[in-house]
């Protein structure tokens, strides 16, 4: 009885200790004027403050290493939060790189077990990540030639390099949360490994489930990096009037005249232009521009962006549940600037070279 | 590189506006001005952007005032010394300085604003048709006049004030000499000078 | 009546004028269908007559839509000090307004008309129709002592051209 009663009276005493420090030591939400002058108070503050700097910052470590980790269980809710049915076996192997089946075995050699006597069950997502790979980068060409048809083959390739790079699909594979799920030596986890994951865990939806809804992974979560950047600012376009020249010519339209359509300021560090591109005087396209060249630069990359029919003011890609039946046709090759270009430029007499700017 | 650039630099770009103050009211041309010079006239326009354009205007010597305010409307001006005060009727103003009134009227429109100095540089006013080629050369648009430029009977010719429709027929026999006023020749002893004097 | 005097009259005018005759004559309104009165003297008799003037132009005439028969009725809201064509057909060639009786105006319009002309002149867009000042007479200076005159003025109307 007295024990209970004391360790009730303890109980209350810390308590009301905690509250007490946790309430008043920082004097804001003291309600009365202090009537004290607590000399310890700063210094004991510029103390801690001074540990926390000479500790540094916070050494990262993986998510594994906290107690409440349970990697069934993620695996698990990795599959459920896509909404794809993966088989677990696949799953986990997606996510074994190839550093961590090396890392094992030599463990295991330091052990002293024989591997060819009790095989280490591992196979690693190379496989996966190969096949995930190719999958991936056909189907982004056939829906992007799909998409935008007239676009030259160069602007289909430059918008595929963009979207399939290192960086792109690392920033897809962390934010969907293969970070903490990848089995790597390596920490913390370089955008070469989480982008080999990605492309496996591609792979392993195609080993699952097939083609189809391999592509409709990758049409969820790897084209939707393309909405709101400019598709056109993926190509860059050395001399676009000379470009637009070629078209022009060879589609049995005059060639590329611009012209001065408004200017203002001309005298001051503010001035602006308007140059229009017109052939067999139909207008094409217009653009500003602070100076004449510039303008007139910009105009025959509008000109480029009309012939293309990737202006502006295009169509959103056809992405979530549009795209359910959407018809590809993957056959598709769209025509290359290139041909183009040696096709009027490189047959005949090499002085057309010369003239292609103003 | 970008597109987006050139646009960016088209929308903030300062354009160059030119404005006859020709027979316009300084008052309500000053209106239209400083819609000019503030750039309210954009979609872009917000209070704390700078976006406004330059207003050149020209002809301010021509300016026409409604009715009896050449006389009435003051100028007034105070050197914060006792007995400093003083004013000045708009012809007198307009004597001394041609572009003063105009000037003015916009200064005055734009009053409670922290940036008045800065648009008011951007206002170029010349007493007549005569502006410089350099300024000349900025220009890329036309603000719409406030009124209507009057025109003088003198100005039209013969062709027009036959051809213009009479509005009444006068009676046969009416003699038009029959309200004439006398010419008076003879030295009036109301009017002449040297009556008075004598 | 000392000496014999023959007095022929065509048709009787309504106003006879004064016997001084202008050697100054600023034809600003038509002379159209009127007549003037010329008096000859020969040794015995002074004849008076109504000579009508010759057509000069032949201006279309418009037609009168109002009832009251005013020519200015249908302007009532649209009449400015600055349509100066149809003000001058209102004003005599000394720049007085004609009377209602010649014109045919309402009293209504004729009061406007009255205030219309004063703007329009002093607008400056109708000519100048002082009188040539008397002989010997020191010309006062004008401008000089009205200084403001010399400026453009407006006036405000209710017309369509000027909404403000």
């Amino acid at each position: 009885m007295a024990a209970s009663m004391a360790s009730k009276l303890f109980r209350a005493g810390a308590r009301s200790t905690i509250r007490k420090v946790s309430l008043f030591s920082n004097g804001l939400l003291q309600k009365g004027p202090r009537r004290n002058y607590d000399r310890h108070r700063m210094r004991y503050l510029k103390e801690m403050y001074q540990k926390r700097l000479d500790a540094g910052p916070e050494k990262p470590r993986r998510r594994s290493e906290w107690i409440n980790w349970n990697y069934d269980a993620e695996i698990y809710a990795f599959g459920q939060r896509l909404g794809e049915e993966f088989e677990e076996s696949t799953l986990r192997q997606a996510f074994i790189n190839r550093s961590y089946v090396e890392g094992e075995k030599k463990k295991r050699a330091e052990l002293g077990i024989d591997i060819d006597a009790v095989p280490l069950q591992l196979d690693d997502n190379t496989e996966f990540a190969n096949e995930g790979s190719v999958l991936m980068s056909s189907y982004l060409k056939v829906y992007l030639r799909n998409i935008y048809p007239y676009m030259f083959e160069e602007g289909i390739s430059a918008a595929h390099d963009y979207l399939t790079t290192d960086e792109m699909l690392a920033h897809i594979s962390k934010h969907i949360g293969c970070e903490d799920l990848i089995l790597s030596e390596e920490f913390p986890t370089s955008s070469a490994t989480l982008s080999t994951t990605f492309k496996a865990v591609v792979g392993a939806l195609f080993s699952d489930k097939g083609r189809e809804r391999a592509e409709q992974f990758v049409r969820d979560f790897v084209l939707p990096q393309l909405i709101e950047t400019d598709i056109n600012e993926l190509w860059q376009i050395v001399n676009p009037m000379g470009l637009l020249k070629a078209v022009l010519v060879l589609s049995g339209k005059g060639e590329p005249e611009p012209r001065l359509l408004w200017k203002s300021g001309a005298n001051t560090i503010m001035s602006l232009y308007w140059v229009g591109i017109y052939s067999d005087k139909d207008f094409i396209a217009k653009s500003p521009g602070e100076t004449i060249l510039i303008a007139e630069e910009m105009a025959a990359r509008e000109a480029i962006k009309k012939i293309m029919k990737t202006e502006d003011s295009r169509a959103p890609l056809v992405l979530g549940a549009a795209a359910e039946n959407l018809k590809l046709d993957y056959e598709r090759v769209n025509v290359s600037a290139e041909d183009i270009i040696r096709k009027y430029y490189g047959s005949e007499d090499p002085q057309k070279n010369t003239s292609t700017s103003l | 590189m970008a597109h987006n650039r050139v646009m960016q630099w088209a929308v903030l770009a300062r354009t160059w506006w030119i404005f006859d103050a020709n027979q316009q009211c300084p008052f309500r041309s000053a209106y239209r001005i400083t819609t000019y010079l503030q750039g309210l006239h954009k979609p872009v326009y917000h209070r704390h952007g700078d976006v406004g354009d330059h207003v050149v205007v020209f002809n301010t010597k021509h300016i026409a005032m409604r009715g009896d305010f050449w006389r009435t409307y003051k100028h007034f001006h105070h050197t914060r010394y006792a007995g400093g005060f003083s004013r000045a009727s708009a012809y007198r103003v307009h004597e001394e300085d041609p572009t003063r009134i105009l000037e003015r009227a916009c200064h005055n429109r734009l009053s409670g604003l922290d940036n008045r100095r800065t648009l008011m540089k951007r206002l170029h006013l010349f007493p007549d048709k005569d502006i410089p080629e350099n300024i000349l050369e900025n220009v890329s648009g036309q603000i719409q006049q406030v009124q209507v430029v009057p025109k003088k009977l003198e100005d039209y010719t013969q062709e027009d004030i036959d051809s213009f429709p009479q509005l009444f027929k006068m009676p046969e026999d009416y003699d038009i000499d029959s309200y004439k006023r006398e010419n008076r020749l003879e030295p009036d002893q109301h009017t002449s000078k040297a009556w008075r004097l004598k | 009546m000392a000496t014999p005097m023959k007095v022929t009259i065509n048709t009787v005018p309504r106003i006879f004028s004064s016997g001084l005759i202008s050697t100054r004559f600023i034809n600003t309104t038509s002379t159209k269908r009127i007549k003037k009165i010329e008096i000859t003297k020969k040794d015995s008799a002074t004849v008076i007559e109504g000579v009508k003037l010759k057509e000069e132009t032949h201006q279309p005439v418009r037609e009168i839509k109002a009832p009251t028969g005013c020519p200015l009725c249908e302007f009532q809201n649209s009449l400015t000090y600055r349509d100066v064509l149809m003000l001058r057909q209102f004003l005599s060639p000394d720049g007085k307004i004609l009377p209602r009786h010649v014109t045919g105006v309402c009293f209504t319009m004729q009061w406007k008309l009255k205030n219309i002309l004063y703007q329009s002149y002093s607008a400056g867009l109708l000519p100048n129709y002082r009188p040539e000042l008397p002989v010997n007479e020191d010309p006062t200076h004008y401008l000089k002592n009205y200084k403001w005159r010399k400026n453009n003025v407006y006036y405000e109307d209710f017309s369509l051209e000027n909404p403000l």
